[in-house]
């Protein structure tokens, strides 16, 4: 029986930490930790005595990583940090007419497998992959995959260009997965020696280039934990899933109200379960609101469809968006799921999604949350 | 010129974690030294100072005691016992991201 559910909040003004019992229902808070950074992503690392890593941007002073034990948030920066490639110069127009940021940040950190002892990889904007094998203290780039012959194709969307999701196959060493704005998703079967591009049979996004592989703006990507094999991405134009590591893709977003939305959760127990936050698309871009309600989407498997969750959560008047790193599942059962939202909101289930409360109000605004089983 | 004399480099409060203290002792002759050897003593503090090109961050100011090294004409000046060099974060705003 698990102790404790960690949920690690990111949000513009640094980072929250939530505890609960495995029931759930009793919620400590503790920070800000890390005040006045921009916490694109915190996780648990629970492979020995649990950590905190954290993704961190600043205005002023650049991007790091942050790392420090769970029992005392005493953190520490890289001495290293992953130092992200800079814009390719043909997309120096595309960066002005759409207002999207340069920065340089690192965007998301993901543990390594277990036995893996100090590995864990960063993806960053502009997209790269780095990895450390001394616990975040020291980051290397992965040159095979930010230096693919394909580069030069890569295209940002309207958020950037970041690699934001890392998935590693817990059952094959070798294999892993990155997703990467606007480019698509990949897969190395080689331990990082070579990727290959997975993104047939996804629809690409208007102004995509036509011919090969790359061109998908994959939002969020998840490897089930429990199938090998088993994909789901969130993507601009809708949520597919993969049996086969990504060779192949099905649409699965038939039934929503909307094919777009950036945040996505998986039920480890539960394989063919994932949610989803549909978001509103229209005029001028403004599509990071929901249009009034506010609904999690709950995926039954093929054949069964959608099922809204509003159980708890706002009935009218929440225009609410929630970003790529937004959402989560914890891997009890029935998974608990949780939803920050730019409004300082988090939302959480602790009956896989059938019903909601507020976990939390008034944060400042939320970029990520993730859950933890300690 | 006289010799190098130890003076104090003041760490931002964000960059504490990063730098592992809040204040650096170093032993320079100059201005550029000194933020040199601070440097050298830990490189991140570079990374998160500086651009690649070596000038400071836009919204990054450094105080050699309380003058704004931007209203210098150069970095070479001579220091003596007790200055502090102290590196802030620019209050600013308005800017439409």
């Amino acid at each position: 029986m698990a102790d404790r559910v960690v949920v690690c909040v990111g949000t513009k003004r640094g980072l929250f930490v939530f505890e609960s019992s495995a029931k759930r229902k009793d919620w400590k808070l503790r920070g800000p930790f890390l005040e006045g950074w921009h916490i694109y992503h915190a996780t648990v690392d629970t492979r020995s005595t649990p950590r905190i890593h954290a993704a961190a941007v600043s205005d002023v002073f650049g991007s790091t990583t942050f790392a420090g034990n769970l029992s005392d948030a005493k953190f520490t920066g890289a001495k290293k940090p992953p130092v992200p490639p800079k814009p390719l110069p043909q997309h120096e127009k595309f960066y002005k007419e759409w207002g999207i940021s340069k920065a340089q940040r690192v965007w998301h950190v993901e543990p390594g497998r277990k036995g893996e002892k100090g590995v864990l990889y960063a993806g960053t904007a502009p997209a790269g992959l780095f990895r450390t094998e001394d616990d975040g203290k020291t980051w290397e780039p992965v040159n095979s995959l930010n230096n693919h012959p394909t580069r030069k194709k890569w295209m940002p969307g309207a958020g950037g260009m970041s690699a934001h999701s890392i998935q590693l196959d817990p059952a094959d060493t070798k294999r892993m997965y990155v997703a990467i704005s606007a480019c698509g998703a990949w897969r190395t079967d080689d331990g990082c020696k070579s990727w290959t591009p997975i993104n047939k049979s996804v629809a690409k996004y208007p102004g995509a280039p036509k011919d090969g592989e790359v061109g998908s703006c994959v939002h969020k990507l998840l490897l089930h934990p429990a199938v090998p094999g088993r994909l789901y991405q969130q993507n601009h134009v809708g949520v597919y899933r993969s049996d086969d590591y990504g060779a192949t893709w099905n649409a699965i977003h038939m039934g929503l109200p909307s094919e777009f939305g950036f945040g996505l959760a998986l039920d480890a127990n539960n394989p063919d379960t994932c949610f989803t936050v549909p978001l509103k698309t229209g005029t001028n871009y403004q599509f990071r609101a929901t249009n009034g309600p506010f609904r999690v989407y709950r995926w039954n498997g093929p054949g069964k469809g959608w099922t809204a969750q509003s159980k708890g959560l706002p009935a009218d008047g929440a225009y609410l968006s929630v970003l790529r790193e937004g959402m989560s599942a914890d891997t009890l059962n029935p998974c608990g799921v949780y939803v920050g939202t730019g409004t300082g909101h988090v939302f959480h289930s602790a009956d896989a999604g059938r019903s909601w409360k507020s976990l939390a109000e008034f944060l400042p605004p939320v970029l990520s949350v993730s859950a933890a089983v300690v | 010129m006289a010799g190098p004399v130890a003076v104090d480099v003041v760490i931002p409060s964000m960059l504490h974690a990063s730098v592992g203290a809040k204040k650096l002792r170093v032993e320079a002759t100059t201005l550029a030294e000194a933020i040199e050897a601070a440097f050298l003593a830990r490189p991140v503090l570079r990374h998160h100072l500086c651009e690649d090109t070596g000038k400071l961050r836009p919204h990054v100011l450094c105080f050699l005691n309380d003058t704004n090294t931007r209203d210098m004409k150069t970095l070479a000046v001579a220091l003596k016992d007790g200055d502090e060099i102290v590196f802030v974060p620019a209050i600013s705003g308005g800017a439409v991201h």
